[in-house]
């Protein structure tokens, strides 16, 4: 704690001790402007009647008051990100696994992302059995901009936002007509397809885009070495055998369709009315753990860990309305509703060849949120949400059983202030009313030989709490901010966690509660740099995990798990058309539950790096981009209370990089190179499954 | 059900608070000086010059022909850039208001040689134009006469004149016919930082956007932005005696609260 306490006084000396530039400094561009061409000199004044004059939205306290990041369009084409989660990688504090079922999964400051809420245009998207957001699933040509919030959040956003909150900003259509084509070539047949549309017509708008990828695997590392893989099959024995030689990873197949779209009015300046569409449709494999792969052959349960998802299939539509009903009272509000539907098959063989069982589920969720935001008086801001949503699953483990289904109803009701009551100074208060039922749980019975014997109903709990949170900010005149809040946030259990019945599910969970603390500062540093550093705590209750490495282990409360940390993060832009940035998390996790046999904790790395550079070649104006990462070792497979035995197991700690070479010609195309892990690097994000090594990819966009 | 009556009571909550809050007697909110309640991103357009003449549009009173003949030439020479166009070395030798007389302002900058692409111009207080064949070359110079207030230029346009200097808000300068609005960029909008970026646009007698230099800027997150939306942007170009010409700009955009 000593230690923890250590990092305040330390952040806010190197808050202090950094060279400021003044306010006045930075708004007198002729003694405060970056270089100008050569040639150019900086003594004499611009027509003033060729002026644009841009204001910027002063954005809500309760989002000033903890560590955020933006992930820009420039940023996520230096990266060449097809999808969400390679976007959020190389976001600091965000490390991303991709595990058992080919779907990567977050984790921010060393918290998961079911303690994540993630939301598309301001509305959560999840599917309702594991309350998780495929992120591979999200094209990122539909993406302006992806938005993180750390830590603390705002009350308005409702519950399960315990480590922060990511908001996905899609593209909207601009006054000028847009159209954007995209092809891309990479290794082993992969390709990526997308176009895009919009345009405005007086007060309607429309936006339209498709995005196909389609590739048929990927290619391991050079180093890697095959090795055997432990098979356990119930009823059955345990084999060892190779089941990965290198080369083109096996199962690693992935095909999507992906559209998107809105239709949109804005009647009036303030107002604005949006129909927001999606539908996505994939396939693909689910690379097998090199470690060990469990299947299931008893009658009625089957199930195995070596499966492909042949439809994976999301549509949604999203209703946002705006009104500015006065000067001093804007509303508004969102309808949404969004399905899923996942088909998995389940083989007995690693080649895939011996099919035991197909499951379906069916995920469909309805609701809506209502904003009020209200200027009081000229020093205070009141804002009141109600957020209310259905979930439903619906899920068939064997074709010929009939869908059992659970059903739960996510409510808050918020009131937060916002008070300035000077200039520099800004106080946030808030209180959520957050609850949570489930109504409906049944599940299938079958007999010994696995016939559908009937309905078992099952215990439907319910949960509230009341979730207070406070923040301020302090700006200087040199643009310093300091900030800092405090926040309890609560998560409910997931239908999954709750009903998987043999596979761990556990009706007696309680929701985790959390206390979050930030405090931090940002600033400019001359006009070359900017930074933002905070310390962070996150001291979760019940959290929920399970209590062993295995499939079919049960999901416990654990007691306390304390995580606390630091990050920092800046850009500094040394020259012309040359810029850098950098980030650094470090995250200290401990299990502080009773009778627990180890204080580790998972999927929490202890340090990430994310290093960028960018550079424009003069002369030759080719646009250069490197990206690079460093995750440290991560425990992976812990021992618990109930399975003391169970042997610790971790990921190695690796670095990769890579590059990004384009160049604009004709004007409206861009062709580009990308190499991505440019050494080749063999390494794990989760214990048994090897990440894909060097891949080589070229594209060309034209975009008007 | 129990969950019913929860969600139910907690509906009827919220609408009660939304009806609440908007039953509250607000009063409208006043704000101190120099601050202000952002709403959403304005574009501050330019207006519409009320005179034909480039150089009215910045007085805020009726010059007279002479005085703004007067004015102009130099006023050329100190706003824009010196670079491309070779410094007028008749300036020596003839004082500006010696050809200047009684030359039309408007002869200085929109009369178009007789021949667009012979390199021929008009020669006014010893600073001629080049003749308006477009493309990137040195602006022609030349040594006029001019005597008893009724002078007449003629000299020798450059080879293939150069773009013309023009002024956004000139009523033959470049226009926005699609103007793009930059983003705040979010590092400085999460620091409050308010900026100003410079630039110089060159854009060709299509319209088409050649070069964007970027002159000054608060930081280059503000320049980065506002290059982009120039870039998205669409111009008519500057016209000279109702020709299209080439032509280079200032232009300045500001970010502010």
């Amino acid at each position: 704690m000593k230690r923890l306490l250590g990092f305040i006084p330390a952040l806010l000396i190197v808050a202090s001790l950094t060279p400021g530039v003044r306010a006045e400094e930075a708004a007198t561009p002729a003694d405060a402007g970056i270089q100008a061409p050569s040639g150019l000199k900086k003594n004499y004044e611009a027509y003033d009647l060729g002026e644009l004059y841009v204001k910027g939205e002063k954005l809500p306290t309760s989002q000033e008051v903890t560590q955020m990041s933006v992930v820009t369009q420039e940023e996520i084409e230096a990266t060449h990100s097809q999808n969400v989660a390679d976007a959020l990688s190389h976001v600091p504090g965000i490390t991303v696994f991709t595990g058992a079922k080919n779907q990567p999964s977050i984790s921010l400051q060393g918290l998961n992302q079911t303690e994540t809420l993630i939301l598309i245009d301001g509305v959560p998207y999840y599917e309702t059995n594991y309350g998780l957001l495929n992120l591979k699933t999200i094209p990122v040509s539909m993406i302006d901009k992806i938005v993180v919030q750390k830590g603390v959040s705002s009350v308005l956003y409702g519950p399960n936002s315990v480590g922060g909150v990511i908001n996905i900003i899609t593209r909207k259509p601009t006054d000028r007509p847009s159209l954007e084509l995209r092809a891309e070539y990479g290794d082993y047949r992969a390709d990526e397809e997308s176009i895009s549309h919009g345009m405005k017509v007086g007060p309607f708008s429309y936006w339209f885009g498709y995005d196909r990828q389609d590739s048929k695997g990927w290619y391991l590392s050079n180093s890697f070495q095959p090795q055997e893989t432990q098979i356990t099959s119930r009823p059955g024995k345990t084999i060892y055998e190779v089941i990965e030689g290198g080369g083109v990873r096996n199962n690693s197949a992935f095909h999507m369709d992906s559209m998107w779209g809105k239709v949109g009015i804005e009647p009036t300046p303030g107002s604005e009315y949006y129909l927001n569409m999606n539908y996505t449709s994939a396939n693909f494999g689910a690379p097998a753990s090199l470690l060990q792969d469990m299947i299931f052959t008893s009658p009625g349960s089957q199930f195995s860990q070596l499966w492909t998802w042949p439809a994976y299939i999301n549509m949604g539509a999203d209703l946002s309305g705006q009104q500015k009903v006065t000067d001093w009272l804007t509303l508004k509000g969102k309808l949404f509703y969004h399905d899923h539907t996942d088909v998995g098959d389940f083989f007995s063989d690693a080649a895939l060849t011996k099919e035991i069982a197909r499951s379906t589920y069916k995920d469909n969720t309805i609701g809506g949120n209502i904003l009020s935001e209200m200027n009081v008086a000229a020093t205070d801001t009141l804002r009141a949400a109600f957020n209310y949503r259905r979930d439903d699953h619906q899920q068939t483990a064997l074709t010929y059983l009939p869908f059992q289904e659970a059903v739960s109803y996510t409510g808050s009701l918020a009131i937060e202030n916002q008070f300035d009551p000077i200039k520099p100074l800004s106080i946030v208060t808030g209180v959520a009313y957050d609850w949570w039922e489930v109504t409906k749980s049944n599940q299938d019975e079958t007999n010994s030989s696995g016939a559908f014997t009937g309905f078992q109903e099952l215990k439907t709990p319910s949960a509230n709490r009341v979730d207070p949170m406070v923040g301020t900010t302090y700006t200087f005149d040199d643009k310093t901010k300091l900030f800092a809040s405090w926040a309890e946030k609560i998560r409910f259990p997931t239908l999954q966690q709750l009903y998987s019945g043999e596979y761990g599910g556990n009706v007696n969970l309680k929701p985790e509660k959390a206390d979050n603390y930030v405090v931090g500062a940002s600033r400019p540093i001359t006009q070359y740099a900017t930074a933002e550093a905070s310390f962070f705590v996150h001291d979760v209750a019940d959290m929920i995990n399970r209590n062993a490495p295995s499939p079919v282990a049960q999901y416990l409360n654990y007691g306390r798990i304390f995580i606390w940390g630091a990050e920092a993060t800046g850009r500094i832009y040394p020259m012309k058309d040359l810029s850098f940035g950098f980030g650094y998390t470090y995250t200290n996790a401990t299990d502080q539950s009773p009778n627990t046999p180890t204080s580790r904790v998972d999927y929490v790395p202890t340090s990430k790096v994310d290093l960028s550079a960018k550079y424009l070649i003069p002369v030759i104006k080719v646009q250069t981009d490197l990206t690079a990462t460093y995750v440290g070792r991560m425990w992976d497979q812990l021992p618990t209370e109930s399975n003391p035995t169970t042997q610790a197991l971790r990921t190695g700690d690796y670095f990769i990089m890579g590059a990004r070479i384009s160049k604009v010609f004709c004007d409206h195309y861009e062709g580009y190179f990308v190499a991505q892990n440019l050494f080749n690097k063999n390494y794990e994000t989760q214990v048994g499954f090897p990440a894909p090594g060097r891949m080589l990819f070229v594209g060309v966009r034209y975009s008007y | 059900m129990a969950v019913e009556h929860n969600w139910i009571k907690c509906g009827l909550a919220a609408l009660a608070i939304h009806v609440g809050l908007l039953a509250l007697p607000v009063r409208e909110k006043v704000y101190p000086v120099g601050e202000q309640r952002i709403i959403e991103v304005v574009v501050m357009r330019q207006e519409t010059p009320p005179t034909s003449s480039p150089r009215q549009v910045e007085r805020s009173k009726p010059l007279t022909r002479r005085f703004v003949a007067r004015q102009a030439v130099p006023r050329v020479n100190r706003e824009i850039p010196p670079a491309p166009v070779p410094k007028p070395a008749e300036r020596k030798d003839e004082p500006p208001s010696a050809g200047a007389g009684n030359v039309l302002d408007e002869q200085i900058v929109s009369q178009a040689a007789p021949d667009p692409g012979g390199g021929e111009g008009v020669a006014i207080a010893g600073i001629s134009v080049g003749g308006g064949k477009a493309g990137l070359g040195g602006g022609g110079t030349g040594i006029g006469t001019g005597a008893g207030g009724k002078g007449n230029g003629a000299g020798t346009g450059g080879e293939g004149g150069g773009p013309v200097e023009a002024g956004f808000g000139d009523a033959d300068g470049p226009q926005f016919i699609y103007q793009e609005r930059p983003e705040y960029p979010f590092v400085d909008m999460r620091l409050q930082r308010e900026g100003k970026v410079i630039v110089r646009l060159t854009i060709d007698e299509k319209g088409k956007l050649q070069k964007v230099d970027v002159v000054e800027a608060t930081d280059q997150a503000f320049a980065g932005s506002a290059v982009k939306a120039l870039k998205r942007s669409r111009f008519r170009p500057a016209r000279r005696n109702g020709a299209s010409v080439a032509c280079r700009a200032p232009y300045t955009i500001r970010f502010g609260f």
